[in-house]
């Protein structure tokens, strides 16, 4: 080579250039494709396409809350603005990581947060794959490296740079490739539902009432679960935010779980709706042998009783203002009119 | 002298031509089993005795080059 | 901080960046500061042995050099009182100084290597000879941690200290630069076991930023991780499946898992040691290579001198030599000349000093049976080289073959290979019972048919990996094959055009990247689970 200095390292960045596109197409190619169920692509995508301070309240937890909640549903009836943050697992860590991301584009005056997740170990290696459906959707940012550093800090087996460069975690999929994979241009499609997922099927469930007898005794609180929920709760507060705990309603609970939420609460002072109680139950009428998807998840009928109740909750504690004749919400109004047609309402 | 040493490299390697070759260990004509035949058969021929700090390439790359070594060690 | 991790390619760039900001002459101490850094962040505090080796070379060496000084003064000086005799008598008691001086440097530091690494060892066995006695007594056995490294930096220590005591080198006078010789990153995992007159002074002067040197290095690299990642790792799970498994494997399909544990191991050591050379390379600095095409050796001697080439080498010129012309083994010469006839009897030292070094290089392996077994085997056959090797010879020229041409080689590096895969046997198992029972399990039936049945399939890896892996390894033999017909691959690629060289390097690239073996495998199931 008779190249002046210059000219040949002009070229091997040139090359490290190109090297990077492909890179970047390899990643998009190899990542894992979302389904339905874990499309927490479209959901976070969604997300960040709202307005800036145009969401009222927000709704962040695991997946009883992803299809349990409709912030359409409360929306229409309403008036005032949501969204729903969940997937899969989604453990005390990433909710106060995803508060934070969200707390960046949004000023909600209220944030409802699943408190079931108080009484579970945050087990970030049998977790894997669903960490990699909440992290990876995520723009890169300050709050996701945080995240991914506390993951791998706690981890025995995963990697920031997996996380960072996705095809270092996705590459043995070359065997099981298939064309969708191939298609990387392809528009990734919206969430219409405000982060909620529809579903439709339905299975009788049998809600265990002899779990309720009243106990004083009540579960053990996981310690690492409590410091993030803490965090949480102190960071919102720092903002002005109000905090809301719920739990959706669910077959695997009983009262003492019910009691060491409760006593949570009233140590720091924040309402509880539990919506497995009988009494709850009864109250919004929720029916079992219809409003189930599973015994742990709601499906869209069973969404529906929660958020016209929850709703009318949230309305009359924080004064939310109604925005349904605003001229800056009327997508809010075409969206909902989609999902009323998908859900056959009114 | 030097026929001696060729006489002695011929027994050892009768296929080599050793009056041509100039680089006998560099090209790995002589390995290390052949080296400490040689050593034992010319510390007989001329009653010396080859150390192991002569055994250095530039001692044994060619007959000149162990004629060198050879008058050395007499002295 | 593994060869293959992110981790330590994110270090290697950061002190490349560093090593190139700093003036020149500084430059190997930014070397020195990031190998102790690597060994600290991999070792933690077994640090402190590595210090205590590099130590204890430096200041033996540094007495080497002093009686060798004084002894020059005495000589000039007193030339003309001291009579031819007077002067012999004072060299044999430098001599003599030199070699208690040499005795303890070598005692301290390869006691250290042969307390951490084989007293375990010895504890067990001599314990089951005391049991056997009915002793009532038995050596209290510690929990040791073996450096990183140990056995690679305490040759190269040792091969320096020697080294100083034939003069073939002067002592180092600097501590630091010296504790680079012993400690430099790439090479500490697994060597090259670098001789101090080739190295020391290319990692002492600065290089300068060179852009082909860059680019060798990441190519050299590359090739590395491709045979470590592509090749070794995925041969791995099949080679563990056989030798890790309750002896359900026989015939045919053991043997397979000793050829691929061969590639394995050529895969992934030779792997290694390219890694180590392209980041040395992109630094500036040249290690020696350790390996030759060994796939393509003739015979087993021949092997060794293309395997592990810096360990055989270490092996001859600080064992072998000094061993076959010690005076013991002189006299045996002679000995065995008048009992055994003079063409044989002259072999006898050499093969008796070949044994014993190969029975060290099985030692130095590991402090267990089946190295023994290893060494023996592979010393016992260069052995019957030595002795046989002339008459099989002649046998075969006179059948009509031509040994070392055309299709008589071919079949003599069929026949190498086979034998070295049988030695893996021993280096593979568990130990050296299970090394036994597995040689057995292969001549106990007679199955070819597994080749086809499909059976190859169920050993871990399915049809599309084994594939892969198949492709890898022609690429591989392809690849020594043009070298052992003396092609200079990188050279000939920088010849070609662009666009083909930027695709060459980008299919590497992105084989590397998505056929090699690492992070999570991937569980399509564990996605698909909808969380519902």
């Amino acid at each position: 080579m008779s190249l002046p200095g210059y000219q040949k390292w002009l070229r091997g960045i040139i090359f490290l250039a190109l090297f990077s596109l492909l890179f970047a197409l390899a990643s998009q190619i190899f990542i894992i494709k979302p389904t339905v169920g874990n499309d927490s692509f479209s959901r976070m995508k969604t997300f960040y396409q709202q307005p800036n301070h145009s969401l009222d309240v927000l709704y962040i937890g695991a997946s009883t809350l992803r299809n349990g909640i409709s912030p359409l549903e409360i929306w229409g009836q309403y008036g005032f603005t949501g969204y729903t943050l969940s997937t899969g697992y989604q453990n005390p860590l990433v909710n106060y990581y995803y508060l934070l991301e969200a707390l960046k584009y949004q000023q909600p005056d209220v944030v409802v947060l699943d408190g079931s997740w108080l009484l579970k170990p945050v087990n970030v290696d049998a977790q894997e794959s669903f960490l990699r459906l909440a992290v990876d959707p995520m723009r890169l940012s300050i709050e996701k490296l945080l995240l991914i550093r506390e993951i791998v800090e706690k981890s025995s087996f995963q990697t920031a740079s997996s996380y960072l460069f996705p095809l270092l975690r996705y590459h043995n999929r070359w065997k099981e490739l298939s064309e969708k994979d191939w298609d990387i241009f392809r528009f990734q499609p919206t969430d219409r539902y405000k982060g909620q997922l529809l579903i439709y099927e339905s299975e009788a469930v049998k809600l265990p009432v002899e779990a309720y007898q009243p106990t004083d005794q009540s579960s053990r609180i996981d310690d690492e679960a409590r410091s993030y929920y803490l965090k949480f709760i102190r960071h919102c507060r720092e903002k002005g935010i109000a905090v809301v705990l719920i739990n959706a309603p669910r077959v695997g609970w009983n009262m003492k779980m019910h009691n060491a939420v409760q006593e949570f609460a009233d140590r720091f002072g924040l309402p509880f709706i539990d919506y497995s109680m009988p009494d709850k139950i009864r109250e919004i009428g929720l029916d079992p042998a219809t409003d189930f998807h599973d015994e742990e998840h709601l499906n869209f009928m069973g969404a529906k009783k929660v958020s016209l109740h929850l709703g009318a909750y949230l309305k009359e504690m924080y004064h939310l203002p109604d925005r349904r004749n605003d001229l800056d919400f009327l997508s809010w109004n075409e969206d909902l009119a989609i999902y009323q047609q998908k859900t056959g309402g009114k | 002298m030097l026929d001696k040493i060729l006489e002695v490299l011929a027994t050892l390697r009768p296929e080599v031509d050793f009056t041509e070759n100039h680089h006998l260990i560099d090209d790995g004509i002589l390995d290390s089993f052949d080296i400490v035949t040689l050593v034992g058969e010319l510390n007989d021929a001329f009653d010396i005795e080859i150390g192991v700090e002569d055994l250095l390439p530039e001692n044994f790359n060619s007959p000149a080059a162990m004629l060198r070594l050879i008058e050395r060690l007499q002295s | 901080m593994g060869f293959t991790s992110a981790a330590f390619f994110a270090f290697t760039l950061l002190v490349a960046g560093i090593y190139f900001l700093f003036p020149k002459k500084n430059r190997w101490a930014v070397l020195l500061a990031a190998s102790y850094l690597y060994y600290f962040l991999t070792s933690g505090s077994l640090l402190l042995l590595l210090i205590a080796t590099t130590l204890i070379t430096f200041l033996t060496a540094l007495w080497l050099d002093f009686i060798n000084r004084q002894f020059d003064q005495t000589k000039t000086a007193g030339v003309e009182e001291l009579s031819r005799e007077q002067k012999k008598a004072a060299a044999a008691q430098v001599k003599r100084k030199k070699q208690l001086v040499l005795a303890i440097g070598l005692a301290a530091v390869l006691g250290i290597l042969a307390f951490l690494k084989y007293f375990n060892f010895f504890a067990t066995n001599f314990n089951v000879l005391l049991a056997a006695l009915s002793v009532p007594a038995a050596i209290p056995k510690f929990n040791l941690l073996l450096p990183l490294g140990i056995s690679f930096y305490t040759f190269q220590s040792a091969g320096y200290l020697i080294d100083v005591f034939r003069g073939k080198i002067q002592a180092d006078r600097n501590p630091f630069k010296f504790a680079l010789f012993v400690s430099f990153f790439p090479q500490i995992v697994q060597g090259p076991i670098s001789r101090y007159s080739q190295l020391a002074h290319q990692l002492y002067e600065g290089h300068s930023l060179d852009y082909d040197r860059i680019k060798f290095g990441a190519q050299l690299v590359l090739w590395g991780l491709f045979k470590k990642m592509v090749i070794a790792d995925r041969a791995a799970v099949i080679v563990n499946t056989i030798f890790n498994g309750q002896n359900q494997y026989e015939g045919f399909t053991v043997f397979f898992g000793a050829m691929l544990y061969t590639l394995q191991i050529y895969g992934d050591f030779s792997g290694g040691i390219d890694v180590a050379r392209g980041i040395a390379q992109i630094f500036g600095i040249d290690l020696v290579n350790n390996f030759a095409r060994p796939l393509f050796a003739t015979s087993i001697e021949d092997f060794w001198r293309r395997w592990h080439i810096t360990l055989s080498s270490w092996m001859r010129d600080y064992v072998f030599y000094p061993l076959s012309l010690s005076r013991l083994f002189v006299r045996m010469g002679r000995f065995f000349r008048r009992t055994l006839g003079a063409s044989i009897g002259k072999l006898m030292p050499t093969f008796t000093a070949m044994v014993i070094t190969f029975l060290l290089v099985g030692i130095w392996h590991g402090a267990n049976w089946k190295f023994v077994a290893y060494g023996m085997y592979n010393g016992l056959l260069i052995g019957l080289g030595i002795l046989f090797g002339p008459q099989v010879s002649r046998l075969a020229e006179k059948l009509g073959f031509t040994p070392g041409r055309g299709f008589t080689r071919g079949l003599q590096i069929l026949g190498t290979f086979v034998l070295v895969c049988f030695g893996r046997y021993f280096s593979r198992a568990a130990s050296f019972m299970a090394a036994l029972r597995l040689l057995d399990r292969t001549f106990s039936s007679f199955n070819p048919q597994v080749i086809i049945d499909g059976s190859l399939l169920n050993l871990g890896l399915d049809g599309k990996e084994l594939i892969v892996l198949l492709i890898a390894i022609v690429i591989l033999l392809t690849a020594d094959y043009l070298q052992e017909k003396g092609i200079a691959l990188r050279e000939r690629l920088s010849r070609q055009v662009l666009p083909l060289r930027w695709l060459v390097y980008l299919m590497a690239i992105f084989a590397v990247l998505i056929f090699g073996v690492y992070g999570i495998n991937f569980n399509a199931s564990s996605f698909i689970y909808m969380g519902f």
